[in-house]
């Protein structure tokens, strides 16, 4: 579902893999008009990742669900920033738009010539948006970063692991993209919003790295309350939450996870294991354990939630799309796509209530909307398109050589 | 001072860290936040206390405030609360309000009404199920990373809804709901199964690639992460094995082969420090970083030539704290942490 809050605005994205263009997916789930740009000879790398039913097909560079995934509502636009034609043609596209995402490291951004002043003096109007990995200064300003190593870097992974002497664990999902992202996201509608009330639009530097840390503000804190170091310690926490743990039940490899917030919630799930009221953590932890090895898992969520206490299904993927609250509000949606059959994503978690909402747009075919963007954005000719064409400014296939 | 935000005022009702979180980042881009915590509400734990009075620095507190004098209205009440709420709210929305209800699974449904937390909400969403060892139990991040996502999307629809609402187009209520918060960070492991019918299981390798994962070195761990057929290359010539770079099979299925990968790498790491291992993957351009503790980050160089973290003190014990997620032309609010204000009432 896409909705129409952001339409009349323009982003343009020069990013690749899942920050930078999950953010600018996100305002184009707004209802802003997302140009994603990629250069002939460099497409996102995404595009040849995991392939619909393991097939490349003969457009491998159409097949990739992580870019099916994280640049639908997008329009594509081929152009060689590199080359000096490109460039200015990416400038003159910049220059009628209200935001740009990018997310390349210094290194890059540099080479492409896309600095700061240069940006001010041909889009003075143009909300910008810089993501590298670990900002545009200090010591790590050029290392390549990962999801995943900027878990290591930010103090996550120190703290994710069951805490019984075995090595930290990576997490679910490499949690530096995806934050980055929706502060990416925020970093364009507080632009957007300041650029209104004040009339001029900001520049912004979003490091993935210190994104991260800001997501974890109890750790630094704990560190500097109690003189040592927050350690992995499995699914427990003992300060908010307590007990809070992930139980065994009696199916093969079924689990819930069990928090109790408040004192309200520890009555019951202390009624319910058959204990005294003010039963102690460790107590109801361990009564907890035993209760839930002989039940079924759904089982035991429902007694569990009748009596009040959170609790839930520890879920596959596979499930958690065919669960019963993840169908009754409809998360995932098909999507159609003009090579394919339809299949389906998950929507933004946001509904808004009196707004328009229209179907989600595939993710755009490499170049499909060049020729909108040059003719009709643009006013160039269909000679002059043809010359791009011609110079590999711009393309239709991804140049594979 | 000029704030991004200047002008926008935005009152929370509810004790959620969602909540306390959005709250925080608004006041940040220069809101005026208001909110109704006074009393700890995240259980008596000095380290609960010390998050929430975190959370709350720089917003005034109010021991009755009305959300209508606002235009963001926080809310992560109890559902049967803010349903109560509703005519009240649909006021709200007819002058341009923007009313931002957070809850565990959202407004409607079969679960809107059950309880949930950051673990329950990661359990239904798939991520508990990825996370862990193969042979243990399902596990969850460290911290309430979890929480904290909700607050992230709460902001986004918040700041969406001001835009609408600046915009001539009216008010909005955002439905926000933990569980789907947690579904939007999903990368893979849901498309692995509509696009490739692949039901992903945690492991500690990652489900495609190899070497992307933690592993021990001579004095710590480091993350690896080797994407791309580049990364490869370059890795074969580094850890000593370059006739590995000509050797196609390997290169395409080195996930299938990835204990012929470690039997190789593992020794090779076990002789090297974290730093040296971490410069040298850096510099032949491979994505590659150290497990730090909270301490160490602390202490992080890079961290500390950007001036990243900020003070904030409370009862006399200066802590360092995380600065500002954005650097831009509009300044953060956050620069001079205190304690909350009472407000006038």
């Amino acid at each position: 579902m896409r909705y129409d809050i952001l339409s009349g605005i323009r982003v343009v994205e020069l990013g690749s893999a899942w920050a930078g263009p999950f953010a600018a997916r996100l305002l184009g789930d707004l209802g802003a008009e997302v140009i994603k740009v990629e250069a002939p000879r460099r497409p996102d790398f995404v595009r040849f990742s995991v392939y619909l039913d393991d097939d490349p097909g003969e457009q491998p560079w159409e097949r990739g669900a992580h870019y099916q995934k994280f640049s639908r509502n997008k329009k594509s636009c081929i152009i060689d920033v590199q080359a000096e034609r490109g460039r200015e043609l990416f400038l003159r596209v910049l220059s009628i738009s209200d935001v740009f995402i990018e997310n390349n490291t210094p290194r890059v951004r540099q080479q492409l010539g896309l600095t700061d002043e240069l940006l001010r003096e041909v889009a003075p109007n143009l909300v910008c948006i810089s993501m590298p990995g670990f900002g545009s200064s200090g010591p790590y300003r050029d290392y390549l970063a990962y999801g995943l190593t900027i878990e290591g870097f930010a103090g996550l992974s120190s703290v994710t692991g069951y805490g019984d002497g075995t090595p930290p664990t990576r997490s679910a999902v490499p949690y530096g993209d995806p934050v980055a992202a929706v502060y990416g996201a925020i970093a364009a509608l507080s632009g957007l919003l300041a650029r209104r009330r004040h009339g001029r639009a900001p520049h912004v530097e979003l490091s993935q790295h210190e994104s991260l840390i800001t997501m974890l503000p109890d750790l630094f804190l704990r560190a500097q309350l109690d003189g040592v170091d927050p350690q992995p310690q499995g699914n427990r926490d003992g300060i908010i939450y307590d007990p809070q743990g992930v139980y065994a039940c009696a199916g093969d490899d079924e689990w819930i996870a069990v928090s109790a917030a408040s004192d309200e919630d520890r009555a019951a799930l202390a009624w319910l294991l058959g204990l005294e009221p003010n039963a102690g953590a460790s107590e109801l932890d361990r009564a907890l354990e035993q209760w839930a090895a002989a039940r079924r898992r759904d089982d035991a969520v429902e007694l569990l939630q009748a009596a009040g206490v959170p609790a839930g299904p520890v879920l596959s993927p596979r499930e958690m799309m065919d669960h019963e609250q993840v169908r009754a509000r409809a998360m995932y949606e098909e999507v159609s796509h003009p090579l394919y059959r339809a299949l389906p994503y998950a929507r933004m978690p946001l509904r808004f209530t009196r707004a328009e909402s229209s179907g989600d747009t595939h993710a755009p075919l490499f170049g499909e909307h060049n020729r909108y963007v040059f003719g009709e954005l643009l006013g160039l000719s269909d000679e002059e398109i043809r010359q791009f064409y011609e110079q590999n400014v711009t393309a239709d296939k991804p140049d594979m050589a | 001072m000029t704030y991004a935000l200047d002008g926008i005022r935005v009152v929370e009702l509810g004790d959620s860290l969602s909540v306390a979180f959005a709250g925080r980042l608004l006041r940040g881009l220069g809101a005026e936040v208001t909110t109704a915590r006074q009393a700890p509400v995240f259980g008596s734990h000095p380290a609960a206390i010390t998050l929430q009075r975190y959370l709350d620095s720089g917003k005034r507190t109010a021991p009755s405030v009305d959300p209508t004098d606002a235009d963001i209205w926080l809310d992560s009440r109890p559902i049967e609360q803010i349903r109560a709420d509703r005519d009240r709210s649909e006021r709200f929305q007819d002058e341009g309000g923007v009313h931002v209800a957070v809850t565990p699974f959202g407004l409607d449904g079969p679960w809107a009404e059950r309880k949930g937390t950051g673990i329950v909400a990661s359990a239904l969403g798939g991520f508990l199920h990825l996370c862990g060892d193969e042979n243990g139990p399902p596990l969850k991040n460290g911290g309430y990373i979890l929480e904290f996502q909700g607050g992230l999307f709460a902001v986004l629809g918040a700041l969406a809804g001001v835009f609408k609402s600046q915009a001539g187009r009216g008010g909005t209520l955002v439905d926000v709901s933990l569980l789907e918060s947690v579904i939007a960070f999903q990368e893979r492991a849901d498309f692995a199964w509509t696009h490739q019918g692949r039901d992903w299981r945690r492991t500690r390798r990652h489900e495609v690639a190899h070497p992307f994962t933690i592993f021990p070195c001579a004095d710590g761990f480091v993350s690896i992460a080797l994407g791309t057929a580049r990364h490869w290359q370059h890795f074969c010539v580094l850890i000593d094995r370059p006739e590995w770079a000509e050797d196609m099979d390997l290169m395409l299925n080195r996930h299938a082969r990835a204990d012929e990968v470690d039997a190789a790498l593992v020794p090779w790491l076990a002789e090297r420090s974290v730093s040296e291992v971490v410069q040298r993957f850096q510099e032949m351009f491979i994505p590659c970083g150290p497990v730090l503790t909270a301490s160490q980050v602390l202490a992080d160089a890079h961290l500390l030539e950007r001036r990243f973290f900020r003070s904030f003190v409370l009862g006399g014990q200066a802590f360092r704290v995380p600065g500002p997620p954005f650097r831009s032309d509009y300044a953060w609010a956050l620069d001079e942490i205190e304690p909350p204000v009472e407000a006038a009432s």
